[in-house]
Protein backbone atom coordinates (compact mmCIF):
# COMPACT_ATOMS: atom_id res chain seq x y z
CA UNK A 1 0.00 0.00 0.00
CA UNK A 2 1.51 3.55 -0.97
CA UNK A 3 1.24 6.48 1.27
CA UNK A 4 -2.01 7.97 -0.69
CA UNK A 5 -3.88 4.85 0.64
CA UNK A 6 -3.04 4.91 4.01
CA UNK A 7 -5.58 7.29 6.19
CA UNK A 8 -2.96 7.40 9.03
CA UNK A 9 0.12 8.69 7.18
CA UNK A 10 -1.83 11.17 5.29
CA UNK A 11 -3.31 12.64 8.56
CA UNK A 12 -0.26 12.69 10.58
CA UNK A 13 1.44 14.36 7.53
CA UNK A 14 -1.06 17.21 8.14
CA UNK A 15 -1.41 17.28 11.74
CA UNK A 16 2.77 17.35 11.00
CA UNK A 17 2.35 20.49 9.06
CA UNK A 18 0.29 22.62 11.40
CA UNK A 19 2.47 21.35 14.62
CA UNK A 20 4.11 24.36 15.54
CA UNK A 21 7.24 22.78 18.41
CA UNK A 22 9.79 21.19 16.05
CA UNK A 23 10.32 17.96 18.72
CA UNK A 24 6.47 17.23 17.96
CA UNK A 25 6.89 18.03 14.20
CA UNK A 26 9.44 15.22 14.51
CA UNK A 27 7.61 12.47 16.42
CA UNK A 28 4.75 12.80 14.10
CA UNK A 29 7.20 12.11 11.12
CA UNK A 30 8.40 9.38 12.87
CA UNK A 31 4.91 8.15 13.74
CA UNK A 32 4.71 8.02 9.71
CA UNK A 33 7.97 6.27 9.35
CA UNK A 34 6.93 3.61 11.60
CA UNK A 35 3.73 2.85 9.89
CA UNK A 36 5.35 3.05 6.65
CA UNK A 37 8.27 0.26 8.41
CA UNK A 38 5.09 -1.80 9.84
CA UNK A 39 3.23 -1.71 6.46
CA UNK A 40 6.51 -3.28 4.45
CA UNK A 41 7.35 -5.45 7.48
CA UNK A 42 3.62 -6.72 6.80
CA UNK A 43 3.63 -6.59 3.04
CA UNK A 44 7.20 -9.08 3.25
CA UNK A 45 5.60 -11.56 6.05
CA UNK A 46 2.86 -11.97 3.75
CA UNK A 47 5.00 -12.33 0.84
CA UNK A 48 7.04 -14.95 2.42
CA UNK A 49 4.16 -17.24 3.79
CA UNK A 50 3.19 -17.02 0.35
CA UNK A 51 6.84 -18.01 -1.17
CA UNK A 52 6.94 -20.97 1.64
CA UNK A 53 3.59 -22.48 1.18
CA UNK A 54 4.08 -22.67 -2.35
CA UNK A 55 5.35 -25.98 -3.46
CA UNK A 56 5.72 -27.48 -7.42
CA UNK A 57 3.42 -30.46 -6.37
CA UNK A 58 0.53 -28.20 -5.83
CA UNK A 59 1.33 -26.22 -9.18
CA UNK B 1 13.59 4.89 34.07
CA UNK B 2 16.05 7.24 34.80
CA UNK B 3 18.68 8.21 32.33
CA UNK B 4 21.73 10.39 33.26
CA UNK B 5 23.77 11.68 30.08
CA UNK B 6 27.57 12.87 30.82
CA UNK B 7 28.82 15.07 28.47
CA UNK B 8 32.41 15.32 27.93
CA UNK B 9 33.21 18.76 25.57
CA UNK B 10 35.89 21.19 25.91
CA UNK B 11 33.58 23.60 24.21
CA UNK B 12 30.31 22.30 25.13
CA UNK B 13 29.01 26.16 24.80
CA UNK B 14 30.03 26.96 21.49
CA UNK B 15 28.78 23.90 20.04
CA UNK B 16 25.62 23.56 17.44
CA UNK B 17 25.24 19.51 17.83
CA UNK B 18 25.40 19.70 21.88
CA UNK B 19 22.58 22.60 21.80
CA UNK B 20 20.73 20.93 19.49
CA UNK B 21 20.88 17.46 21.70
CA UNK B 22 20.64 19.89 24.87
CA UNK B 23 17.04 21.13 23.85
CA UNK B 24 15.96 17.07 22.35
CA UNK B 25 17.14 15.72 25.77
CA UNK B 26 15.45 18.66 27.80
CA UNK B 27 11.72 17.51 26.57
CA UNK B 28 12.11 14.37 28.09
CA UNK B 29 11.21 13.55 32.15
CA UNK B 30 13.99 11.40 33.98
CA UNK B 31 16.81 12.80 31.90
CA UNK B 32 19.71 14.39 33.76
CA UNK B 33 22.18 16.36 31.63
CA UNK B 34 25.82 16.95 33.21
CA UNK B 35 28.44 18.58 31.61
CA UNK B 36 31.84 16.92 32.99
CA UNK B 37 33.85 19.90 32.38
CA UNK B 38 31.99 22.06 33.89
CA UNK B 39 32.17 19.98 36.83
CA UNK B 40 36.22 20.33 37.02
CA UNK B 41 35.99 24.13 36.04
CA UNK B 42 34.35 24.77 39.05
CA UNK B 43 36.29 22.38 40.80
CA UNK B 44 33.05 20.64 41.99
CA UNK B 45 33.67 17.10 41.50
CA UNK B 46 32.93 15.13 44.87
CA UNK B 47 33.86 11.61 44.04
CA UNK B 48 32.16 9.58 47.00
CA UNK B 49 28.78 12.14 45.98
CA UNK B 50 29.06 11.30 42.35
CA UNK B 51 29.10 7.60 43.11
CA UNK B 52 26.24 7.61 45.09
CA UNK B 53 24.37 9.95 42.20
CA UNK B 54 25.40 7.34 39.45
CA UNK B 55 23.58 4.47 41.53
CA UNK B 56 20.22 6.07 40.79
CA UNK B 57 20.01 6.43 37.06
CA UNK B 58 19.37 3.01 34.85
CA UNK B 59 20.77 4.12 31.56
CA UNK B 60 24.38 5.78 31.86
CA UNK B 61 25.41 8.05 28.75
CA UNK B 62 29.13 9.39 28.06
CA UNK B 63 28.24 11.83 25.45
CA UNK B 64 31.69 13.16 23.74
CA UNK B 65 32.85 14.58 20.73
CA UNK B 66 35.28 12.06 19.10
CA UNK B 67 39.27 13.09 19.65
CA UNK B 68 41.45 11.00 18.24
CA UNK B 69 39.58 8.32 18.36
CA UNK B 70 38.70 8.55 22.00
CA UNK B 71 36.97 10.90 24.03
CA UNK B 72 37.98 14.37 25.06
CA UNK B 73 40.08 14.20 28.33
CA UNK B 74 37.71 15.47 30.43
CA UNK B 75 36.15 12.13 30.51
CA UNK B 76 38.91 10.20 30.90
CA UNK B 77 40.07 12.38 34.05
CA UNK B 78 36.16 11.56 35.62
CA UNK B 79 36.60 7.85 34.91
CA UNK B 80 39.92 7.49 36.98
CA UNK B 81 38.28 9.91 39.30
CA UNK B 82 34.97 8.39 39.91
CA UNK B 83 35.41 4.65 38.67
CA UNK B 84 37.58 3.55 41.87
CA UNK B 85 37.76 0.22 41.86
CA UNK B 86 36.17 -0.40 45.26
CA UNK B 87 32.96 1.43 43.58
CA UNK B 88 33.37 -0.47 40.38
CA UNK B 89 34.29 -3.94 41.32
CA UNK B 90 34.08 -4.62 45.15
CA UNK B 91 30.54 -2.83 45.31
CA UNK B 92 29.52 -3.40 42.10
CA UNK B 93 28.19 0.06 42.03
CA UNK B 94 27.63 0.30 38.08
CA UNK B 95 26.00 -3.32 37.81
CA UNK B 96 23.34 -4.22 35.45
CA UNK B 97 23.10 -0.83 34.42
CA UNK B 98 23.07 0.41 30.58
CA UNK B 99 25.53 1.91 29.36
CA UNK B 100 25.53 4.06 25.73
CA UNK B 101 27.89 6.27 23.69
CA UNK B 102 26.72 9.25 22.30
CA UNK B 103 29.32 10.25 19.69
CA UNK B 104 29.51 13.05 17.63
CA UNK B 105 32.31 13.93 14.72
CA UNK B 106 32.74 15.65 11.91
CA UNK B 107 33.88 13.01 10.04
CA UNK B 108 31.82 10.67 7.53
CA UNK B 109 30.43 7.58 9.31
CA UNK B 110 31.20 5.71 6.37
CA UNK B 111 34.90 6.25 6.38
CA UNK B 112 34.78 4.14 9.47
CA UNK B 113 34.77 0.50 7.89
CA UNK B 114 37.49 -1.81 6.75
CA UNK B 115 38.52 -1.14 3.47
CA UNK B 116 37.50 2.93 4.27
CA UNK B 117 39.64 5.95 4.68
CA UNK B 118 39.58 5.48 8.40
CA UNK B 119 40.16 1.64 8.54
CA UNK B 120 38.64 0.50 11.64
CA UNK B 121 34.79 0.69 12.78
CA UNK B 122 33.37 2.83 15.53
CA UNK B 123 32.67 -0.69 17.09
CA UNK B 124 36.95 -1.29 17.28
CA UNK B 125 37.61 2.54 18.27
CA UNK B 126 35.72 2.19 21.47
CA UNK B 127 36.38 -0.86 22.48
CA UNK B 128 38.00 0.45 25.75
CA UNK B 129 34.38 1.63 26.86
CA UNK B 130 32.66 -1.95 25.72
CA UNK B 131 35.89 -3.83 28.33
CA UNK B 132 34.70 -1.45 30.91
CA UNK B 133 30.91 -2.13 30.50
CA UNK B 134 32.06 -5.92 30.72
CA UNK B 135 34.17 -5.26 33.98
CA UNK B 136 31.85 -3.35 35.39
CA UNK B 137 28.74 -5.71 34.99
CA UNK B 138 26.67 -2.96 32.64
CA UNK B 139 24.84 -3.72 29.53
CA UNK B 140 27.12 -1.88 26.73
CA UNK B 141 24.21 -0.55 23.88
CA UNK B 142 25.14 0.22 20.47
CA UNK B 143 26.72 3.53 20.46
CA UNK B 144 24.64 6.09 18.77
CA UNK B 145 26.62 8.60 16.17
CA UNK B 146 26.00 11.52 15.50
CA UNK B 147 28.08 12.61 12.30
CA UNK B 148 28.40 15.49 10.29
CA UNK B 149 25.50 17.25 12.14
CA UNK B 150 26.13 20.67 10.38
CA UNK B 151 25.12 18.90 6.69
CA UNK B 152 22.27 17.68 7.91
CA UNK B 153 18.75 19.09 6.37
CA UNK B 154 15.70 19.53 8.37
CA UNK B 155 14.49 16.58 7.87
CA UNK B 156 17.78 14.48 9.06
CA UNK B 157 17.86 16.58 11.85
CA UNK B 158 13.78 15.49 12.88
CA UNK B 159 14.75 11.82 12.01
CA UNK B 160 18.03 11.98 14.01
CA UNK B 161 16.08 14.17 16.94
CA UNK B 162 13.77 11.09 17.93
CA UNK B 163 16.91 7.94 17.20
CA UNK B 164 18.29 10.39 20.08
CA UNK B 165 15.70 10.74 22.00
CA UNK B 166 14.81 6.87 21.92
CA UNK B 167 18.56 6.10 22.74
CA UNK B 168 18.00 8.05 25.92
CA UNK B 169 14.39 6.38 26.93
CA UNK B 170 13.42 3.62 25.00
CA UNK B 171 13.58 0.33 26.36
CA UNK B 172 16.67 -1.49 24.36
CA UNK B 173 16.92 -3.62 22.26
CA UNK B 174 15.60 -0.44 19.65
CA UNK B 175 13.97 -2.61 17.52
CA UNK B 176 10.46 -2.32 15.73
CA UNK B 177 8.21 -3.49 18.64
CA UNK B 178 10.29 -1.00 21.45
CA UNK B 179 10.36 1.67 18.82
CA UNK B 180 6.21 1.40 18.12
CA UNK B 181 5.63 1.35 22.09
CA UNK B 182 7.75 4.36 22.91
CA UNK B 183 6.39 6.52 20.07
CA UNK B 184 2.70 5.35 21.12
CA UNK B 185 4.08 6.92 24.30
CA UNK B 186 4.78 10.48 22.98
CA UNK B 187 1.53 10.52 20.68
CA UNK B 188 -0.01 10.24 23.78
CA UNK B 189 1.50 12.91 25.57
CA UNK B 190 0.93 14.98 22.46
CA UNK B 191 -2.88 14.83 22.83
CA UNK B 192 -2.42 17.11 25.49
CA UNK B 193 -3.49 20.73 25.18
CA UNK B 194 -4.80 19.43 22.14
CA UNK B 195 -8.42 20.19 20.46
CA UNK B 196 -11.26 17.31 20.94
CA UNK B 197 -10.99 16.65 17.07
CA UNK B 198 -7.35 16.18 16.64
CA UNK B 199 -6.76 14.18 19.94
CA UNK B 200 -9.61 11.68 18.42
CA UNK B 201 -7.33 11.81 15.25
CA UNK B 202 -4.57 10.66 17.19
CA UNK B 203 -6.68 7.81 19.27
CA UNK B 204 -7.39 6.18 15.91
CA UNK B 205 -3.92 6.43 14.79
CA UNK B 206 -2.79 5.05 17.94
CA UNK B 207 -5.27 2.01 17.36
CA UNK B 208 -4.05 1.47 13.49
CA UNK B 209 -0.73 1.52 15.13
CA UNK B 210 -1.39 -1.07 17.44
CA UNK B 211 -3.42 -3.18 14.82
CA UNK B 212 -0.62 -3.18 12.81
CA UNK B 213 1.77 -4.57 15.43
CA UNK B 214 -0.56 -7.63 16.35
CA UNK B 215 -0.79 -8.18 12.45
CA UNK B 216 2.96 -8.24 12.51
CA UNK B 217 3.25 -10.81 15.25
CA UNK B 218 0.39 -13.03 14.08
CA UNK B 219 2.13 -12.86 10.45
CA UNK B 220 5.49 -14.16 12.33
CA UNK B 221 4.04 -16.69 14.52
CA UNK B 222 2.44 -18.16 11.70
CA UNK B 223 5.90 -18.00 9.48
CA UNK B 224 7.84 -19.40 12.30
CA UNK B 225 4.85 -22.31 12.79
CA UNK B 226 5.78 -23.10 8.48
CA UNK B 227 9.49 -22.74 9.09
CA UNK B 228 9.04 -25.09 12.41
CA UNK B 229 7.40 -28.06 9.61
CA UNK B 230 10.08 -27.59 7.10
CA UNK B 231 13.05 -29.74 7.06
Amino acid sequence: MDDTQDGAVQQLAKMAEAEPAFINKAVLKAAQNLIREQTRRIDQAQQEIDGRIWSPEKW
Amino acid sequence: MKTLILVSHPKVDESATQAFLKTSADSLDNVTWRVIDRLYAADRLDVIAEQTQLQNFDRIIFQFPMYWYSSPASLKRYMDDVFSRKFVIAKRGLKNKEFGLVITMGDKLVDFQAGGREKFTISELMKPFEAFANKAGMIYLAPLIIAQFGYWSVLEKQKKLVDYLQYLSAPMPLNLENREKWLLVRLKQLQVGKSAQQREMLDLIIDSIDSRQDQIDDLKMNIKMIRDQEE
